[in-house]
């Protein structure tokens, strides 16, 4: 019971990271992006095959951060010229464009068979112990990035960021680039989703392409929107809560065991799919409610 | 000339709402823009500001030429503007709106952000000083701590002047800086107006209370139909038939 406590809880936990992510994006600056996946796998990937040739787990899991802001940069650029639409299709098809790569490059990813004996972090401790202090790692870096999102909150920068949100034009006319903001908290909260990447390649030891389906990106959306939009807070209970009804609709199969397994995956995407529509019903902006309603 | 526009031209799709208007603002002068409602006035600004891309025309500031800079650039250049319908952050409080635009904020860059928390700390001392000062000129105090959206119309264009006060501007295009606002408040704008005048800075104001802006400008230009119909002394201009009939033609 221990062991499976510890799997859901270092799953919450980098789900929480990548509903971080989104909420740095969507909440600070109103970026969309639908392809957080595509930062997910490049972190993945990237830590991946560093630590596969040798390099330490947090040398990794720092590259991989890296990787996952400047590949956001182009995107940035492109996203700052265009309406916040455009964006949303733009990083949607950035996902496809990873998720591609990593199929057909074989030399780099090994294409489907994917990308095995990837470090675990801790092994030579007892499977349980190993999972606690792997927890503590996914925990600590919530905390990094909690601290993180706070600062570019509470902060002169996050004076700028409110402006930005509340009325773009009129930055311009304080004399400050409203772009450079948004192309770098898109690069800040892209890092964050290469993160956990990074932290489930090195959870589960592998990496292959069919990890990375739009399903990811759609959870931590949930998550966020659950939530809260844009506040810290709302992002880590959306991501608990979230977690919490899949993993709790997995025993929906002892009260209901006339259904298979495949319907059963149709219908808790149905039940969170309603819990949704409950919630922006009855409570619109989110559990915590969003930045503007502190 | 500190502010210098030359044959600038705004279109619309097909319709062209600004023709080839050429306008200059003397170093530390305040000069006046009028002209029936439609006139392209706003559209002017918005080209000289960098807000609306200009067909043609070239815009300098103290004899650079700024036509190719971004909007957020000529303002730290010292071009300051204001807006006909007030942009405040309605969300911010009025501390807040006026913080935001104090120029070159350490704390402003992820660097000095996460670097070097003192450098920060101290520089919001300096912010909060220079925000008193302004508060103090725009009498906002006692509102400091409500939000931008929930002024009356009259604080609000207060607030935008502040605001761009704060960018350290040398000359300030105003758009309608009385517009919707009661007798009481154009004084107090006025008052504004004039003392920072007294400082160097200038001013270009469009305005259609020309009572008000009689009192406050030495030159006037006056346009019509997108181009620059007549310029001088206030009460030389607006006796023109040129322009008596360029303001009674929109009535009739
Ligand atoms: N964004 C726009 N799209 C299309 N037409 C516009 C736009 N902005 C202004 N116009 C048109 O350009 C012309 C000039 O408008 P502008 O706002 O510059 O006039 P103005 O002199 O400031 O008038 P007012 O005194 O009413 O503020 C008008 O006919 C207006 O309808
Ligand atoms: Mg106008």
């Amino acid at each position: 019971m221990t062991s499976y406590l510890l799997a859901i809880a270092i799953q919450v936990g980098i789900l929480m990271i990548l509903t971080l992510s989104l909420s740095i994006q969507y909440g600070m600056t109103g970026l969309i992006n639908f392809g957080l996946v595509a930062f997910y796998a490049l972190g993945a990937y990237a830590s991946g095959l560093l630590t596969v040739a040798g390099w330490p787990i947090a040398a990794g899991i720092g590259v991989a951060a890296l990787v996952g802001s400047l590949a956001s940069l182009p995107l940035g650029f492109i996203a700052v010229r265009l309406k916040a639409e455009y964006l949303a299709i733009v990083t949607l098809g950035f996902a496809e464009l990873v998720r591609l790569v990593a199929l057909n490059e074989q030399w780099l990813t090994r294409g489907t068979t994917g990308l095995g004996g990837i470090p675990r972090p801790f092994q030579d401790q007892p499977p349980i112990v190993q999972a606690a202090l792997f927890l503590a790692v996914v925990v600590f870096l919530i905390v990094v990035f909690v601290l993180v999102s706070r600062r570019l909150t509470v902060s002169p920068y996050g004076r700028i960021l409110a402006s930005i949100r509340d009325n773009e034009a009129a930055v311009n006319a304080i004399g400050k680039n409203p772009s450079r903001f948004k192309i770098q908290i898109f690069a800040i909260g892209s890092a964050a989703g290469a993160v956990a990447g990074a932290l489930q390649a090195h959870y589960i030891g592998y990496v292959s392409p069919d990890q990375f389906v739009a399903h990811v990106t759609f959870m931590a959306w949930m998550a966020m929107i659950l939530g809260g939009t844009g506040r810290v807070s709302g992002a880590l209970i959306g991501a608990f809560v979230i977690m919490l009804f899949f993993e709790g609709s997995r025993f929906l199969r002892d009260v209901m065991p006339w259904i298979s397994e495949v319907e059963m995956a149709s219908v808790r995407l149905a039940a969170v799919g309603l819990l949704l529509i409950l919630a922006t019903l009855y409570r619109p902006q989110g559990i915590v409610g969003d930045y503007s309603s502190r | 000339m500190i502010l210098s526009a030359r044959d600038i031209s705004v279109s619309f799709g097909g319709f062209t709402a600004v023709d080839g208007a050429g306008i200059d603002v003397a170093e530390g002068a305040v000069v006046g823009l009028v002209g029936p409602n439609g006139a392209g006035k706003s559209s002017l600004f918005g080209a000289i500001t960098g807000y609306l891309p200009a067909s043609g025309g070239t815009v300098s500031l103290d004899g650079v030429d700024i036509s190719r800079l971004p909007a957020y650039g000529r303002v730290r250049r010292g071009l300051g503007r204001t807006f006909q319908v007030p942009r405040e952050f309605t969300h911010l409080s009025v501390r807040d709106n006026l913080s935001a635009a104090v120029p070159e904020q350490s704390g402003e860059t992820l660097l000095k952000l996460f670097g070097s928390p003192s450098a920060v700390r101290k520089d919001e001392a300096r912010v909060r000083r220079k925000v008193d000062e302004v508060l103090e000129i725009v009498g906002l105090g006692h509102v400091q701590d409500l939000h931008g959206g929930s002024l009356s119309g009259g604080q609000r264009k207060l607030l935008e002047l502040g605001r761009v006060l704060l960018t350290d501007p040398r000359v300030v295009l105003l758009d309608e800086p009385f517009g919707g606002v009661n007798p009481v408040m154009i004084e107090r704008l006025s008052e504004v107006i004039k003392s920072l005048n007294d400082r160097g800075v200038a001013f270009l104001i469009v305005e259609h209370n020309l009572a008000a802006l009689s009192r406050l400008v030495g030159r006037l230009y006056v346009m019509d139909r997108g181009k620059v119909i007549a310029e001088g002394a206030p009460a030389d201009v607006l006796s023109l038939p040129a322009v008596q009939d360029a303001y009674l033609g929109t009535v009739a």
